[in-house]
């Protein structure tokens, strides 16, 4: 086959799809993305839906994205509390995209789904406790999560090991997230997507 | 386009449409807090408690509302948490609740399905109880040798207390060991030599005051979690502060300390044979203190391994134990050979880091606080590992002083408080006594108001662990009954123990095993008899944890069911099994449980178990007494002069039972001063009693004014024996066909054998599976990537689990570690049953492996 | 049909007609009606070949009743004439 040929019917079926989801394709949705998504409107535009990546995922971690979505339906997407992402070394989501949507990752560090963020008031390891599950499990432990002891306030014997977002290097595969061992009132750490980035202006 | 790939781009394909048809662009929902239900007026009850789980033995509070735990948090006032916990112990009220509880008695119905959950059918309490003890009681009459208890370092003082009593009075017999066997084993060995005394003498606030931690073979981050909390407060407050880690391989303790310093092949004792040498070729020991408190000793060496089933009767098994005194001088010359270079060539270590090591030690001014724990106990020379550091912390001074000592960490929540106060051993009496001594015996007897001489039938000691799991897989058991233990998973070589393996070992299958439980385990697959147990909080005990502390937990709800107490249980089966027998004149129930327990009615006399648990606690706390019963007195006192020594049993003097609720727990020996009762932190320490030194032992026993204001007055002679212990090689040693050196071990959301932990969801979900955690290189040399499976084969057997280069211990090359926490991945198939010939505690660090990678 | 391109898509129909433009998209080569979300059916075409899937929904126009057809989703890898070795 020839790649042109490959393009062009690509390009029906988006133009196609376009006109079906005028209203939807304007990113209202925030899903964590496979790695290899390098913006969300870039995913968009490349994504055909056609489940390659879903199949391909050894972890079955992603799944096509559900009808509340929108637009979005029937794209690859993680619930990181569910299955998150591995970080596969070979990535074969990556690998078995046809569009590019999911692209330019070679080292488990690459991927940029997004970043880590923890909500101080319900995380236990913030009111002393021996915790940092999230630490522990992080691919990029001591680079994209490190400890920050911090001394407890009115006690001199204990310290907290207070887990620390490194935003710029964590990769949003939202390990942290599936085993989190706080779900009351709820699961205190939660991935900020490339949608939510972009959205926020990044933040 | 495959059938099954159709079916799924057709669903998607639906999907979506159904979707797009839809139109909704619905934003994401679910993480809506969930209030808390109100409370109705009913009042939230407070009890107080300790954690279920590690060593640590952190202080808790529990609240129940109409019966139910509804929140288990931090108690502010014991001293060893002040109020904190790990995240195992904020979850412990999920314990309790797990939809799969034992709440009725299983009796086995057929024994063809033994090993599976199968084969069982709901029994009552009559029916089983007569079944263990007519089972029991025609093994104890045909012959005694072939019964035995396995217990625990988590079963509460007093249930070890009454079993020990039990097993070592009412039926005469020593076939009882606690899983501590394979836990503290080598360091209460070490503690005995050295000291002549089982017991560390520092405590947790040493954290406060050192200036260098060193943890040895202690991965103390994961396995000690809040005490490492304090390690951390003592190196951000002071930056001075140090911390060295030394082990075979990184962990998360290693990744926060300053220096990690590996090392191989046992080399941890010639690293600390080189220091010691060194210490005394340039004089850097510590004179005085090596002249006033030290005797030195050499043992028996090349001592070979518990390789077969006699080891222990063979001419070396029976030597194991001697010592003979020799001189400094002589000792001197032993170290000689403990050159850097022959240290880093055993060891594999730099000859730079055993020398900064040395640089600590040989300097007097700052405080060193050694911590260590599985590393050295597990170990085939780890008596000898135990020796050889309270070795260098004597040589230097570096001992009981504030932040200035060495300090063996305990595994288990009571692994102190029972197994080794308790002395529910093979070898011990309750109070560091020992079966084997004569004095011991009487002294026992007379607390227990037996007659004289009616212990002479136990002065040899028993199966200990490992034994008694080889008899019993050689068909030489026939009665077995465990509780608070999963030896199905916890033993080494359980191909050979769960009879997996060779035809002659399957004495599993016949024998009569009693598991009294509160899960299904793998255990109680293995049981002809399942009794359900109250569990943690469901009935009162106490726990003596790593620090010498005793504390209190109350009963603060029913068990589920038909579940009891396993008090109640213990005296059960002994009324059945003692019925008729006579010590003296006297029913043997009666004179040994009479005060508790009224055989007729089925039920504890007093009102309460609070008021159980305190009547026993003063018999108990007799031994520690003994001027609370004159005939103990006489004998603790030699006053006929019979025995030629005072035994000092006031040395780990016990308070009444309630100072211990008031208190929030309290470190023995605890000292009554104007009626009122003081706790000991520093051991052998002098100074103020009131601020936690060890003022009144040393004013009854020792002596005032020594080097370093120590006096170490239950050693023989007030010197404790620094021996020395050479380096001899693991058990197995790498080869071609067996390279990798496996080693076990215990992960912070996890407790032991995953029982109750992993029935908590959040910590299951927390870490829900056992890696193999392997070095990159291995894996790539292997052609092995993350997640394959893989499996492990060792001489002992082999087992399947799931490779990792990114799990929570970083192993150098052709080293290999995962926990032990994963039922469907039972690593200790593979585990060697070698263990350290004085302690008889297995080696589960040193397993030597291949890893095969499995296709597909 | 075990092979060849599946499509799905949304036909919307005029809110009189859009029982009777779902009993009869059955009738057209290919297509399976797979719910009704009020005015708008749910439907699949599976074909040989993207065209000739395209001229299927070209037809759907004819139905009485219908007012569009949408695309919403089209799989080709088994399009011969587009990968003629497969994907």
């Amino acid at each position: 086959m020839s790649a042109g040929k490959v393009i062009a019917g690509l390009a029906a079926v988006l133009v196609a799809a376009e006109g079906a989801f005028a209203v939807a394709a304007n990113g209202s949705s925030k899903l964590l993305r496979p790695p290899g998504i390098q913006g969300e409107a870039d995913f968009m535009a490349r994504c055909i839906k056609c489940g390659k990546c879903i199949e391909a995922c050894p972890y079955a971690s992603l799944h096509a994205a559900g009808p509340a979505e929108g637009a979005a339906a029937g794209t690859p997407c993680i619930d990181a509390r569910e299955q998150a992402c591995r970080l596969c070394k070979d990535f074969p989501c990556v690998a078995a995209c046809p569009t590019g949507a999911l692209r330019d990752v070679a080292e488990r560090s690459d991927p940029k789904a997004g970043y880590a963020r923890i909500d101080e008031e319900v995380c236990i390891a913030y009111q002393g406790y021996r915790c940092e599950v999230c630490y522990r499990i992080c691919p990029l432990i001591d680079q994209a999560i490190t400890l920050d002891f911090q001394a407890m306030e009115n006690d001199d014997i204990h310290t907290k090991f207070i887990p620390t977002i490194n935003k710029d290097v964590c990769t949003g595969c939202g390990l942290c997230v599936e085993r989190c061992a706080v779900d009351e009132p709820y699961v205190p750490i939660r991935i900020v997507t490339r949608a939510e980035q972009e959205r926020d202006g990044g933040r | 386009m495959s059938i099954s790939r159709r079916n799924f781009v057709k669903s998607a394909a639906i999907a979506m449409a159904t979707a797009a048809a839809a139109g909704s662009v619905a934003s994401m929902t679910g993480c809506a807090p969930k209030v808390n239900e109100p409370i109705n007026g009913d009042s939230v009850k407070k009890t107080l408690a300790v954690c279920r789980f590690c060593g640590c033995g952190c202080g808790v509070i529990v609240e129940t509302l109409r019966g139910k735990v509804v929140s288990v948090y931090g108690d502010p006032e014991n001293d060893s948490n002040r109020g904190l916990n790990c995240v195992k112990g904020y979850y412990l009220s999920k314990i309790l609740y797990a939809e799969d509880r034992l709440t009725k008695p299983l009796i086995r119905e057929d024994n063809s399905l033994k090993g599976t959950d199968e084969g069982f059918r709901e029994a009552t309490w009559t029916e089983a109880l007569d079944l263990v003890a007519s089972k029991l009681r025609e093994t104890w009459k045909a012959d005694k040798s072939r019964l035995a208890y396995w217990g625990s370092g988590q079963q509460p003082i007093l249930e070890g207390y009454a079993t020990s009593k039990f097993w070592k009075a009412g039926l005469r017999s020593n076939n009882i060991d606690p899983n501590a066997r394979l836990c503290m084993a080598s360091a209460v060995v070490g503690f005995m030599n050295v000291f002549q005394t089982d017991e560390p003498a520092g405590c947790y606030a040493d954290i406060d005051h050192a200036d260098v931690f060193i943890t040895w073979g202690a991965n103390m981050a994961e396995a000690h979690p809040m005490l490492y909390s304090r390690v951390m407060t003592r190196k951000i407050s002071n930056p001075k502060v140090k911390h060295y880690d030394v082990s075979t391989l990184g962990t998360r303790t290693g990744a926060t300390a300053d220096k990690v310093i590996l090392f191989g092949n046992n080399g941890d004792l010639a690293i600390t044979n080189c220091i010691a040498n060194y210490l005394i070729k340039n004089k850097t020991y510590d004179k005085r203190f090596v002249e006033a408190h030290l005797q030195f000793k050499k043992g028996t060496e090349n001592i070979g391994n518990a390789d077969n089933d006699g080891y222990d009767k063979s001419e070396i098994g029976q030597k194991v134990d001697a010592t003979e005194s020799i001189t400094f001088e002589e000792y001197a010359k032993r170290l000689e050979p403990y050159t850097w270079e022959y240290a880093s060539k055993i060891s594999g270590t730099p000859v730079e880091d055993i020398k900064e090591l040395y640089e600590l030690f040989a300097n007097p001014d700052i405080k060193i606080l050694s911590f260590w724990t599985m590393g050295v106990n597990q170990h085939n020379r780890g008596t000898w590992m135990n020796h050889n550091l309270h070795n260098i912390h004597l040589l230097s001074g570096h001992y009981c002083k504030p932040g200035d000592t060495g300090f063996s960490l305990t595994g288990q929540p009571s692994a102190c408080g029972t197994a080794r106060e308790v002395g529910t051993f093979c070898h011990r009496l309750p109070a560091d006594l020992v079966v084997a001594n004569p004095q011991h015996r009487r002294y026992t007897e007379a607390v227990w108001n037996l007659p004289e001489n009616y212990l002479e039938d136990i002065a040899t000691p028993g199966f200990h662990t490992t034994k008694m799991f080889r008899e019993l897989s050689n068909g030489n058991i026939d009665f077995l009954w465990s509780a608070n233990n999963n030896w199905a998973q916890s033993m080494s070589n359980l191909t050979r123990f769960l009879g997996r393996g060779a035809e002659d070992k399957r004495g599993i299958f016949d024998a009569f095993i009693v598991v009294s439980e509160v899960y299904p385990t793998i255990s109680t697959k293995y049981a002809n008899v399942v009794l359900p147990s109250a569990m943690w909080i469901e009935r009162e005990g106490a726990f003596g944890n790593g620090e010498r502390r005793t504390a209190v937990f109350e009963k603060a709800v029913d068990p589920p069911g038909d579940a009891m107490w396993d008090m109640w249980q213990l005296m059960e089966v002994a009324k059945r099994v003692l019925q008729d027998e006579k010590i003296g004149q006297e029913d043997a129930f009666d004179l040994l449980f009479g005060q508790w327990y009224d055989k007729d009615a089925a039920d504890f006399k007093q009102e309460s178990q609070r008021e159980v648990c305190k009547s026993m606690w003063e018999e108990y706390r007799t031994f520690s007494n003994p001027d609370l019963n004159p005939r103990a007195a006489a004998i603790n006192s030699d006053k006929d002069e019979k025995f030629g020594a005072k035994l000092k049993m006031e040395a780990k003097q016990l308070a009444p039972y309630e100072e211990y609720i008031y208190q929030h727990g309290m470190t023995w020996p605890v000292r009554e001063i104007d009626g009122k009762w003081y706790p000991t932190k520093w051991r052998f320490a002098y100074g103020d009693q009131k601020e936690g030194y060890d003022q009144i032992g040393i004013e009854k026993y020792g002596d005032k004014g020594l080097a370093g204001d120590a006096s170490f007055y239950k050693s023989a002679d007030h010197k404790p024996s620094v021996v020395f212990r050479p380096w001899e090689p693991p058990a197995e040693v790498p080869d071609d066909e067996y390279p990798f050196v496996f080693c076990t071990g215990r992960l912070l959301e996890h407790w032991h054998t995953g029982t109750m932990t992993r029935r908590v969801p959040a910590l299951d979900n927390a870490l829900p599976e056992a890696l193999l955690d392997m070095n990159p290189l291995d894996m790539e040399a292997l052609g092995i990537k993350d997640g394959d499976r893989v499996k492990l084969v060792s001489r002992w057997g082999e087992v399947e689990i799931t490779a990792s280069s990114a799990g929570r211990t970083q192993p150098p090359q052709k080293y290999l570690f995962a926990p032990f926490f994963a039922e469907e991945t039972l690593i200790n198939l593979v585990q060697q049953e070698m263990y350290c010939p004085l302690s008889k505690e297995p080696d589960y660090k040193k397993t030597c492996v291949r890893v095969e990678k499995l296709q597909g | 049909m075990d092979h060849g391109v599946i499509s799905s898509l949304v036909v919307e129909t005029a809110p009189e007609y859009t029982q009777a433009v779902a009993s009869e998209l059955p009738q057209k080569p290919g297509v399976e009606v797979h719910g009704i979300e009020g005015y708008k059916i749910v439907i699949t075409i599976e074909s040989e070949t993207v065209d000739e899937s395209h001229d299927i929904a070209n037809g759907l126009m004819d139905i009485t009743g219908v007012i569009g057809v949408n695309l919403v989703y089209l799989n080709f890898e088994d399009d011969k004439t587009i990968y003629p070795d497969g994907v």
